[in-house]
């Protein structure tokens, strides 16, 4: 093996032998609620995980140190490889409750845990899971085992710090919009040298944050362990619930209130929130990106609140403000959460598209939201004034471009622009070719699902955003789950690494000149 | 031994925002979490909810006004 893969294969193993503590820890939930049955399936789901990851990491523990195309490398194939073995406490857990060995004393099955013995599905729920989508296998989230409820809510959570991580240590580059900790110099007098505090200290704000959640969401009148579950969900912007109708369950708009400030939370560039718990409150409106973020939120909740109440969907303006702030906030943060139900057959095609946008969009690059990011989409919008005002310009002027507070000369803006387009471009292909694939092997027609149910669906998934029209669900073609569950993975990693992986992988294989 | 020496301390004292306060929210989020399962929903325990949820935004603004 290649010197390259050594380093890939030796730092995967050690995320998946973080993964199978990740399980190890968990086996505490099914002892508190009296699922003693669920401990064996959990057990046995870290140790697959802990052996190939131990193997993994001591026969490659001499490879090179981890470069920039190493850490490309190893978040695609990392987020493949927990997604599969982050599959394992589904799988098993189900199949515990079907053999329903005596000595165990297992539940009835219920058709939802059933769905489960599929492999495919659990794959599909832990992809969804860590890449903060929240579309789901389950077709009544309720009645799931209290450990495969914090199995969904954890791996979100973890998944949620993942992608900060990723955007604002590995993939952090100009005209990505991510601000990395270490190179915040300017704005910060906390200097961090290295990732590896970098991470520590996203972990320590993360935490907080999800403490201050649970609070606020038990305060607004949620049960303790919906609370625990949706703070973890909302911070991340992942959306799976403990329960059957997402928030819409608990009919109240305090909770519905509530939620919003969490996801806006976790739509807010990290470093920001790190600037800002050291006192630099400025940041949230001297901050470019998170200006949009209020921005866009504000526009966007108005935009379909004006649209709801003039289609009649609801009869009182509070209530087409209530359901289109967080119905568009849910989609632009990417969380997925859920109050107006039927969103599929309900709401007309202009909300839907509305909060199609929402989701396409996304907010601000180093949170945990999926979309192409708000900076990608105003750099695009400032490329096109700027593409345009250049022809009132002589050739010879010199010109610089303002893009996220920064000035830029024109080489520097083009890159910028070059860039923002590419990653467009490719999240616009990818996207079209999920709509293909779909409208080719789902029924169409009055009792089918029409363009924009499809162009909605998998909008969601490679927006990692989780709301559904209807169509996700386990009686999915196995076609249909691995075409979302790739349009999940590569909307999560923002394309590049994962073509990056591709050309590897191709090289190697000498497919590729 | 002052409390930074202490393991998980230490740790939660060197990554945080050089805030003591913040430090023990983060300390202090189980414990009162594992409150509000034992006690169930009380006075004490929705004052000790909202003596947290305070303390937060009460030192984010002091902070921020501070600066």
């Amino acid at each position: 093996m290649s010197t390259q893969w050594g380093t890939v294969a030796r730092d995967l193993g050690r995320m998946l032998q973080a993964l199978s503590g990740m399980m190890f820890v968990s086996v505490v939930v099914p002892v508190v609620w009296g699922e003693y049955y669920a401990v064996p399936a959990l057990v046995l789901a870290g140790l697959l995980p802990f052996a190939v990851g131990r193997s993994l990491s001591w026969r490659y523990r001499d490879a090179p140190a981890t470069g920039k195309l190493h850490g490309m490398m190893i978040a695609a194939t990392g987020w493949l490889l927990v997604g599969a073995f982050g599959s394992l406490p589904f799988l098993f857990v189900s199949w515990t409750v079907a053999l329903d060995p005596s000595v165990l004393a297992a539940p009835q099955m219920t058709s939802t845990l059933a769905a489960f013995q599929n492999p495919l599905n659990g794959f599909f729920e832990s992809m969804s899971g860590f890449t903060g989508t929240g579309l789901t296998m389950a077709a009544h989230e309720n009645v799931l085992p209290a450990t495969l409820q914090w199995w969904r809510s954890f791996i979100e959570w973890v998944g949620g710090v993942g992608v900060i991580v990723l955007t604002t240590a590995i993939l952090a580059r100009p005209g990505s919009g991510s601000l990395t900790l270490y190179e915040s110099e300017a704005r910060s007098e906390k200097i961090h040298p290295s990732v590896v505090s970098t991470v520590r200290t996203i972990w320590w704000i993360f935490i907080l944050f999800t403490f201050l959640s649970i609070l606020v969401l038990w305060l607004a009148g949620m049960p303790l362990w919906d609370a625990i579950n949706h703070a973890m969900t909302g911070l991340a912007t992942g959306g799976f619930s403990v329960t059957d109708h997402s928030i819409a369950t608990y009919h109240s708009a305090l909770v519905d209130f509530a939620v919003i400030p969490v996801m806006v939370l976790g739509s807010i560039a990290f470093p920001v929130h790190y600037l800002m718990l050291q006192g630099d409150l400025k940041n949230l409106y001297t901050d470019a990106q998170t200006r949009w973020v209020f921005g866009f939120f504000g526009l966007g909740t108005l935009g379909l609140a004006v649209t709801l109440l003039g289609n009649g969907t609801y009869e009182s303006a509070f209530e087409a403000v209530r359901y289109g702030a967080f119905q568009f906030v849910s989609a632009a943060s990417c969380t997925g959460f859920q109050t107006a139900g039927s969103l599929g057959q309900t709401w007309s095609p202009e909300a839907q598209l509305l909060v199609s946008l929402g989701m396409v969009v996304g907010a601000a690059a180093g949170s945990t939201v999926g979309g192409i990011k708000l900076v990608r989409a105003l750099t695009l919008v400032e490329g096109i004034r700027f593409r345009i005002r250049g022809v009132f310009y002589p050739e010879s002027a010199v010109r610089h471009v303002r893009i996220d507070g920064r000035t830029l000369s024109e080489t520097e803006a083009a890159h910028e622009f070059e860039e923002a387009a590419i990653i467009a471009f490719l999240w616009v292909v990818f996207l079209l070719v999920g709509v293909f694939v779909l409208l080719a092997v789902l029924p169409s027609g009055p009792s089918g699902y029409s363009l924009a149910n499809v162009l909605f669906e998998v909008s969601s998934a490679q927006g990692n955003v989780g709301l559904s029209t209807g169509i996700t669900g386990a009686a999915m073609s196995p076609i249909i789950k691995l075409m979302l569950t790739f349009n999940m993975w590569i909307g999560r990693l923002e394309i590049i690494p994962v073509l990056v992986l591709l050309r590897r992988i191709f090289n190697g294989a000498g497919l590729y000149a | 031994m002052t409390p930074e020496e202490l393991p998980v301390v230490g740790v939660v004292c060197e990554f945080g925002a050089d805030d003591h306060l913040f430090d023990l929210l983060v300390l202090a989020g189980p414990p009162v979490i594992l409150y509000l399962a034992v006690a169930g929903r009380s006075v004490p325990s929705e004052a000790a909810a909202v003596l947290y949820v305070c303390a937060f935004l009460g030192n984010v603004l002091y902070r921020g006004l501070a600066r």
